[in-house]
This record gives C-alpha cells, structure tokens and sequence, in this order.
C-alpha cells in the first residue's frame, strides 16, 4: 500500500513551478485579457469600464492594424526565407572550410550576440541619408548624385530594416545548419560518391533531405521570433514609418498601448496578435512532426 | 543651597526658554514633518533649478523627496502609472503640451492662489496652462520657435545679385510663404547645402503642421469643437510642406525621420540655410566648437502665412500638483516656489531659458544689455513679442492620441506626394473618430 506522502509528494515537487508559471504568465495573461475587454486609458480616471468585445471589433476595423499585421507577415515570410538559404550557404561554405573553421565560426557568430538595439542604432547610421555609409559610398563613386533617404522612402524603409535583420540573424540559422552537417553521417554520402552522383545531386537529394528537420526548427524559431526581435531595430531605425510602411504589429502595439496610453486597446491587439501567433506555431510544429515521420 | 536652587532655577528657565523658541520655529516653519515626493523633469540644464530646493526646506521645514528625474517621456509614463496605481506622488513637472491629457489627476491651482501670485507670470503662459477654465500648471520656461538663418549666405553680394535675377526681388531671411519656398529652392544644392529643413516626423511634424495651419487661417476645430483641419488653411499648410520636400526637394531627404535633435544638428553642420527652431538651441549654435555656423547666423520673425499673421506654436514647462496629495498647501508652496520670479531668473541665467515670469524676463534682457552682445539681445527681444501671443497645441486630453493618429497620414503626403486633400479628409475622419469615442 502507497503511504500518503507518497502520493502527494509529486504534486509538492511541482508546486514552484506551477506557481512561478501561474504568477508569471497565467495571471498577467487573465489580467491582460480583462484589461482587453475594458475601456481603460491609463490617463483616464475611471475609465475601467467593461465593454465586451468592443475593443477587438475597432481592432479589426482599424486600417492601422490590417497595415501593421500584412508589414508583419511580410517581414517575416522575406527575413526567415533569406535568413534560411543565406544560412545553408555559410553553413555549407564553412563545413569546407579546410583550416581555422573554429575562428570563423566564432566571426560568423558576432552580429548575432549583439542586441538589437545596438544593430539599430549601427543600421540608422549606416542608412542616414546625410551621414550614412552607403550614401558616401555611393556618392564618392558617382553612382548617385544626391543622396537617398533609405529610411525615408517608402519603398525602401522596409527593405532597410530587413537587411538590418538579415545581417543579424543569418548567423543563428547558420550555426544551426553548421551543427548539422557536422553531425550527418558519413556513409550515405560514400554511398552517392560511389553511384557516380555530382556535387549537386549529392546536395539535393542526400545532405537536404537530411537536414530537412533542422531547417524546419531554425524556420521555426525564427518565425516566432522574427517579430519580437524586430521591434528595436524598427524602432530604432525608422521609429514604424515612413507613413507605416515599416510598422509592425509590435510597433503598433506600442504606439498604442504605452504613448497613447490606451491599455485595453493595446491588449486587444496583442491578443489577437498572440491567437496568431499560437496558431502559426501549432501548424508548424506539426510541419516537423511530419519531418519526424 | 542656594547655589543649588539658583541652578535649577536656570535649567528649568532655560529649558521653558528653549521649549518656546522651539514652539515658534515651528510656528515658522508652517510644513515641519511633510514630506513631498516630486518627480520631475531631469537632464543637464533642468535640474540647475533643483539646487534651490534646499532654501525651500529651510523655510518651510518640508522634506522634498526627489523621486524621479527623467526624460518628458518617461516621465510621463511614469506619473501616469503612478497616478493609476495610486502611488505616492505629490508635484511632478509637466508641459501644456502634456498637461491637458493628465487633467483628470492634477489639482486646480485657482484654489490656493490669489491674482496676486499669478501677477508676475507673462498672461500667455498662465492662459496656455489653464484648462477648462482651471490653472492645472505654474509654468516655468518657455518655447516659442524662431527663425534661424545663415548670415554668411543671406548676407554674401553673389547670393544676392544671382537670387534677384532669378526671382526678381531682393534675397532676404523669407517674410512670407512664397519668399519661404523661393529662398529655400534658391539655396538647395545638394548634398552640401539645403534651403530649409523641418522636423518631419511624430509629434514634432504635427506641431509644425499645426502652426502653419494657424497662420493659414485655420485651426484643428472650430469652436463648437468640429473638426476643420481638412479644410482649405490646413491643405494650404500641409501643401506647403509637401513642396518643400517632395515637389522642390529643399530640404535633406531624411526629413521625415528628423526630430528635434537631427533639425538642429543638420543646422549647425552648416547644410541648411535657414529654418525654425527653439531657442534653447541658441548657445550651443554659437559655440564653435559645437557648430560650424558659430558667428554664421541671424535671427528673424517667422515669416507670416496666408492669413497674413504668423501664429507660433509653443509650450511652456511647468509644475503641477497631484490632486492625490495628502498637502496640497506645502505641494503649492512648492510650485510656488520653484516658479517664483528669483529661480526662475536663476534657471534662466544659467540654463539659457526664457522664463515665464516678467521680472526675470526683465532682468534678462538688462543682463544682456550689458554684455553687448547685439544677437543676445535680438534674440530676448524678437522672443518677447512671439511669447506674448504663442498658441500652445489644442488643451484636450485626446491630443497624443490624434497626433499618433495623424502624423502617419502627413507622411504619406511627404514621401509619396498624395494629394492634400485625401491625407487630410482621412486625418479628419481619423480625429473625429477618436473624439467620438
């Protein structure tokens, strides 16, 4: 017969954890999602009014909000792509790398440790259309004659801020393939030597099929991530606009929630933002279970 | 024995003596005990004002608890959690521009004041500080923009004689909007010199929107609280906006990300001809170590609009009472205080400020005179005459709220050309979808 300690004794173990989970994100998410259903203005006295679903409707029907979730969309499909074939290509150059693969590695490595709010900071300059590195290049070489507002135009704000986070995140994607390829096994690649297959085809059909759940993990984590970590380097760099071409979901929840103050109407657009997020996640972690398969 | 008693006698007078003395340096010090928690403004020049606090708390014997000294932005976030959460928080400092939006927690000062404390204050600050009929600020300094230019360009006989064959009238710092356009595409020679800049982006854009919607005649709403700014003074304002930057390309084409901070730094790298700007600006422009243009630049009125008068948007910093406070006379003595003629004239002097009292204006310009620097001098006087009629922006809560709805739709004017009208009419509909609410 169990003793009676014995029986609760696992339900003790977990209790921190269940505790530090409730506190830390059952709870603010409950409150954020009251707050969503309010009318709460921080600078508002008695303005936690309960208003339904009220908030989510104007969400929906606010132009801003539909401009922010397609920049977002876009942003992250462009990134994670580039990111991932960008990646592959390092990745595959260094795993041929006969000597110091160690220090390139650790080279490759350096944008991605620093913050963003530093590659923010390095990208507003380099893009600045008086002071900038691109402009005085291309100035001192006669390709343009005045300089370009990069961060300005509304056709290439948006292409700017990518680049910025191409330029820092190509290095995650690369390391992981990198590992990758180390950790391939060596026969089926003698295997397709021996059948006489060229470089190409010993890529296409023996190296990618096998990398194909690594690649669906850095696709994941990039995607969930490519959002959250965009929000200092657009911040930074074009402050969402010009006129939201560069504004994101992020972004916009920001301007909403803590300059206009409008608490609830933030939380709305955050959960719709996470049921998104959530939604996008699920169905690629099915992706890699079908990987797995 | 009697030695004994003679010395009792004197410990017990004494001590009488020392309980009463006690009892009346209270007497005095009407605040002994009251403890202020302030969060104010932070940051180089500002806090200048803050080194007098300790006079403050030898007089009146109240403790102030300096709780919080930040950027305005912060700072307003700060207060405002404060403010919703209940803290603890008795005088913040504040700006007409923000004050407005945080009525609803700050205590009127009609109640503790009298008309003859306010006497001193120039009466366009105390106007641009009362809302809805109650004084929510005592304000500290003042910004009211001027127009800044180049001496060395204005000034220089070629300039003149190829900008008088060009347009037909003599080259001077611009006194109306075609002048303004004229100077600015004359001056435009990229990248090394631009005609005009302006700030192009958030708040500061809507602010330079909103001024030249004034002295085109216009305004953000009527009296009955309509909302006209689409109407033909605003299309006229934000027109001349969009043919400074994308029809004549005057000004660098970054304007659309430059703030304060990037007008004035373009300015005084010696890329602009002319613009407008703060005042505050005035001395680091003339330090040659910080500016190419020290010794190079003028001051001038601001050109007048299409309504044939220049309306000058400006605000004043102040400092305001938490209507939360559990001392509302020591909160007020404080405002009091720090905004009395003397620390005012102090922050001004030191800070380079135009204070918002008349006697520490007054002293100012007598100071000036003597050092007989003629620009310092044009400059206190040219901002006495726009302080006295500067238009702070519209006192109503939703402003941030508008600006953040608007300034996006401005742009789309600026960067891609769309037709005044559309941005404007989708603004309006914007702001009174807000004001709707």
């Amino acid at each position: 017969m169990r003793m009676r300690g014995e029986r609760y004794f696992p339900y003790v173990l977990i209790l921190p954890s269940v505790v530090g989970t409730f506190l830390l994100i059952v709870f603010p998410l409950v409150y954020s999602f009251f707050l969503s259903l309010t009318s709460f203005h921080l600078l508002k006295a008695q303005s936690l009014r309960f208003i339904g679903f009220h908030n989510y409707w104007e969400v929906l029907h606010d132009p801003a909000f539909w401009v922010a979730l397609k920049n977002s969309l876009l942003f992250m499909v462009v990134v994670v792509n580039v990111e991932l074939v960008l990646g592959l290509l390092v990745a595959l150059l260094l795993n041929r790398a006969s000597g110091g693969q160690g220090i390139l590695r650790t080279l490759f490595m350096i944008p991605m440790m620093f913050p963003p709010i530093l590659v923010g900071l390095q990208f507003r300059w380099f893009f600045n259309d008086q002071f900038g590195l691109l402009n005085n290049v291309l100035l001192s070489l006669g390709i343009i004659d005045r300089p370009i507002g990069w961060l300005v135009r509304t056709n290439t704000a948006m292409p700017a801020v990518m680049f910025a986070d191409i330029w820092q995140n190509t290095p995650f994607t690369a390391v992981v393939f990198l590992a990758g390829l180390l950790s391939l096994p060596i026969e089926p690649l003698e295997a397709a030597l021996v059948d006489g297959a060229s470089p190409w085809q010993r890529f296409r059909y023996v190296i990618l099929p096998m990398l194909r759940p690594l690649i669906l993990i850095a696709m994941t984590i990039r995607s969930l991530d490519a959002g959250r970590k965009a929000f200092d380097l657009i911040m930074l760099m074009t402050g969402g606009g010009p006129a939201y071409a560069t504004e994101i979901l992020g972004t916009y929840t920001f301007r909403r929630a803590i300059v206009d103050y409008q608490f609830a109407y933030g939380a709305a657009i955050s959960f719709i933002d996470m049921v998104l997020t959530v939604g996008f996640a699920v169905y690629l972690y099915r992706q890699l279970l079908k990987g797995r398969v | 024995m009697l030695f004994r008693r003679f010395l009792v006698t004197l410990v017990v007078f004494s001590l009488v003596v020392l309980l009463s003395l006690s009892a009346m340096a209270q007497e005095k010090k009407p605040f002994e005990g009251v403890v202020l928690n302030a969060y104010f403004i932070g940051g180089g020049a500002y806090e200048k004002l803050y080194t007098k606090i300790p006079e403050f708390e030898e007089q009146t014997g109240a403790k102030v608890n300096i709780a919080a000294k930040l950027s305005h932005f912060e700072l307003n976030k700060r207060v405002a959690q404060e403010f919703a959460s209940g803290g603890d928080i008795d005088v913040i400092s504040t700006h007409t521009t923000f004050a407005p939006g945080q009525k609803d927690f700050l205590l009127p000062l009609n109640e503790y004041l009298t008309p003859e404390d306010l006497k001193d204050f120039t009466p366009s600050t105390i106007e641009a500080s009362t809302v809805d009929g109650k004084l929510i600020m005592l304000p500290r300094h003042t910004d009211v923009r001027i127009m800044y230019y180049r001496t060395d360009l204005f000034e220089d006989p070629k300039e003149q004689e190829a900008f008088k064959a060009k347009y037909g009238y003599d080259l001077r710092p611009p006194t109306n909007w075609q002048e303004l356009l004229d100077v600015a595409e004359f001056f435009t020679r990229p990248p090394d010199l631009y005609g005009f800049v302006f700030t192009g982006g958030e708040e500061p854009l809507v602010g330079t929107f909103y001024e030249l919607l004034l002295s085109a005649g216009g305004n953000f709403f009527d009296e009955e609280g309509n909302v006209i700014f689409n109407q033909e003074p605003g299309q006229k304002a934000l027109q001349l906006l969009v043919d400074l930057y994308y029809n004549k390309k005057a000004t660098p084409e970054g304007v659309p990300n430059y703030r304060w901070d990037e007008v004035a730094k373009a300015f005084r790298d010696g890329l602009i001809a002319f613009y407008f700007d703060w005042p505050g600006w005035y001395t680091m422009m003339k330090d040659p170590k910080e500016s190419k243009v020290a010794g190079k630049f003028g001051l001038a009125p601001y050109p007048v609009g299409p309504a044939g008068y220049a309306k000058i948007w400006g605000g004043s910093h102040g400092f305001a009472v938490a209507k939360s406070t559990k001392n509302p006379e020591a909160a007020v003595a404080l405002v009091k205080f720090l905004t009395s003629g003397d620390n005012l004239y102090f922050e001004a002097k030191e800070g380079g400020f135009l204070p918002a009292s008349i006697s520490a204006y007054q002293r100012l310009k007598e100071d000036v005179a003597k050092t007989g620097d003629p620009l310092d001098l044009k400059r206190l006087e040219l901002l006495e005459q726009e302080l006295a009629g500067f238009v702070p922006p519209p006192k109503i809560p939703e402003y941030q709220e508008i600006v953040s709805a608007i300034w996006p739709e401005l742009q789309k004017s600026l960067v891609e050309g769309r037709d005044v009208k559309v941005t404007l009419d989708i603004a309006a509909e914007k702001v009174r979808k807000i004001l709707g609410r």
